[in-house]
């Protein structure tokens, strides 16, 4: 394979390869340490970052995320080296910020981001496939939103400088997680939590970032591109990435098809349809999953930044109150959560139906 | 996302009647909220039962007694009496089933518990449906989650 087919990977085959290869390293991060199914989870990870910052006070749910802050640095240096470093912003930073906020929501009352999703149902669980059916289900009624005429305002070129600070912030939180870890709160184990080494971690979220960039491996953006173009190039790297975790976990005998014995998830399957319907359906009418955004901030998009802000404080305010869910079920709170979500992206979606 | 020009495989655009759709489910989102609050379903997280949710707080006193009441049960060889009151603990402070935890019950209960399972799932612990419900509530209590 030549160079610039990895650096510029377009056809289904590299995009393909480049989602076994995140498969590949997310099943690996959780035989090293993270939690069951949670190799990479964007949601999982922010609400383990909101609590590092201080903006929860679960301990269990705290720690400075290495995966997130290298997921920052590798897109930024990706998208910067092939010259897709393009600062834009102000098309509709607010729509961003509310709906990031309701997709770390649904997420968390869900229990995963939608690579989660694929990450438990790689592992055999039932509630999770249930939530991927719901994702599909959101993303195929965005996409008809997209069919009718929806888009949010164009965002306008800014200057420069105004895309280096999530990066920089990065760095230096990376910097001080690595040198003072006892910064942030709940740094170490027993409290915090479950996570692999610090290098492992860091060193596989460069390569999620770098390889998300360039492959705009985006599971919600995936299926919308099948669906509303014929093109299953991207839906290539999400099917490879769901078979990668597969025949992984079936190699290590971490397979175990089951509903009551999932790690980590809860039983009430129609809120689990229902949280991931309305994530899929959010993700789309903003561009992006929790993990996309992500890569797109990190790409010099600020309205992504703004997302990633109202994510930052949901994952807060989804432990504070009571949102996210547990292996004891979904709350009431969560439950309103989702409810209010819908209405929002119902809302949004009619409103921008012409792109007004 | 501007509109494609392609048709994909959703056929053609669909019209006012999207509009009209999404006020309806926003509108039905909206009652079903508002439904939810008003109710005597709805709970705050302070009401929530312990354990109830990720960011729920523990009763540590609680939990204690319901492990001296596990105990018992377990040493009087009635696991299904055990498995309630072990759930009912974890539901209570969720560390004591934390492996990471200095509250956890430890590596042998981890074992008993894997062997209650598998017990139960062949027939050969009594308990039933809900013995290994209790116990399914444990074991997803031990692994995984967003920490």
């Amino acid at each position: 394979m030549s160079w610039r087919r990895i650096a510029y990977p377009e056809s289904a085959g590299a995009l393909a390869a480049t989602g076994a290869l995140l498969g590949a390293l997310a099943v690996g991060l959780t035989a090293l340490g993270n939690p069951a199914s949670t190799g990479l989870c964007a949601s999982c990870f922010l609400v383990n970052v909101a609590g590092a910052l201080g903006l929860h006070a679960r301990e269990s749910q705290s720690y400075m995320r290495p995966e997130i802050l290298g997921i920052v640095l590798g897109a930024f240096f990706a998208s910067y080296s092939a010259r897709e470093f393009r600062v834009r912003g102000g098309g509709s930073p607010v729509a961003h910020f509310a709906g990031g906020a309701f997709l770390l929501l649904g997420c968390e009352v869900f229990i995963g981001c939608p690579i989660k999703v694929l990450l438990r149902t790689a592992g055999g669980g039932i509630a999770g496939a249930v939530g991927l059916a719901g994702l599909v289900a959101g993303v195929l009624t965005a996409t008809l939103y997209l069919r009718d005429g929806f888009f949010l305002q164009d965002p306008k070129e800014l200057p420069e400088g105004t895309g280096f600070v999530l990066p920089a912030a990065a760095f230096l939180l990376l910097l001080l997680a690595s040198g003072v870890p006892e910064a942030f709160a709940a740094w170490t184990l027993p409290a915090g939590a479950h996570h692999a080494p610090f290098a492992a971690s860091a060193a596989a979220g460069l390569l999620f970032g770098a390889a998300g960039q360039r492959s705009r491996f985006c599971v919600t953006g995936s299926i919308r591109t099948g669906l509303l173009a014929r093109d299953f190039r991207e839906a290539a790297g999400t099917l490879a990435f769901l078979v990668a975790a597969l025949a992984l976990n079936l190699a290590q005998g971490a397979f175990s098809p089951s509903l009551a014995f999932e790690p980590g998830a809860h039983t009430d399957l129609f809120w689990a349809f229902l949280a991931l319907a309305m994530v899929g359906f959010g993700a789309i009418l903003v561009a992006g999953c929790p993990f996309r955004q992500l890569v797109r901030a990190s790409s010099g998009d600020l309205d992504a930044a703004a997302a990633i802000a109202g994510m930052l404080l949901a994952a807060g305010l989804s432990v504070r109150w009571g949102i996210g869910s547990s292996p004891a079920g979904v709350t009431s709170a969560g439950k309103v959560a989702v409810l209010l979500g819908c209405a929002f992206f119902l809302a949004l979606a009619a409103w921008k139906r012409k792109g007004e | 996302m501007k509109n494609t020009e392609r048709e994909g495989i959703l056929g053609n655009p669909t019209g006012r009647r999207l509009t009209c759709l999404a006020i309806v489910l926003a509108g039905a989102s909206l009652a079903g909220a508002l439904r939810l609050a008003v109710s005597g379903d709805f709970r705050t997280p302070a009401q929530e039962p312990p354990g109830g949710g990720a960011g729920i707080a523990s009763d540590r006193g609680g939990a204690s007694a319901e492990v001296a009441l596990a105990r018992n049960a377990e040493a009087g060889g009635d696991v299904a009496s055990a498995l309630s009151h072990y759930r009912a603990a974890a539901a209570r402070n969720p560390r004591i089933v934390d492996p990471r935890s200095p509250e956890f019950l430890g590596p042998s209960f981890e074992a008993r518990l894997k062997g209650w399972i598998r017990g139960l799932k062949a027939g050969e612990v009594p308990g039933g449906g809900k013995a290994l419900s209790d116990a399914a509530f444990l074991f997803r209590r031990m692994y995984g989650g967003c920490g």
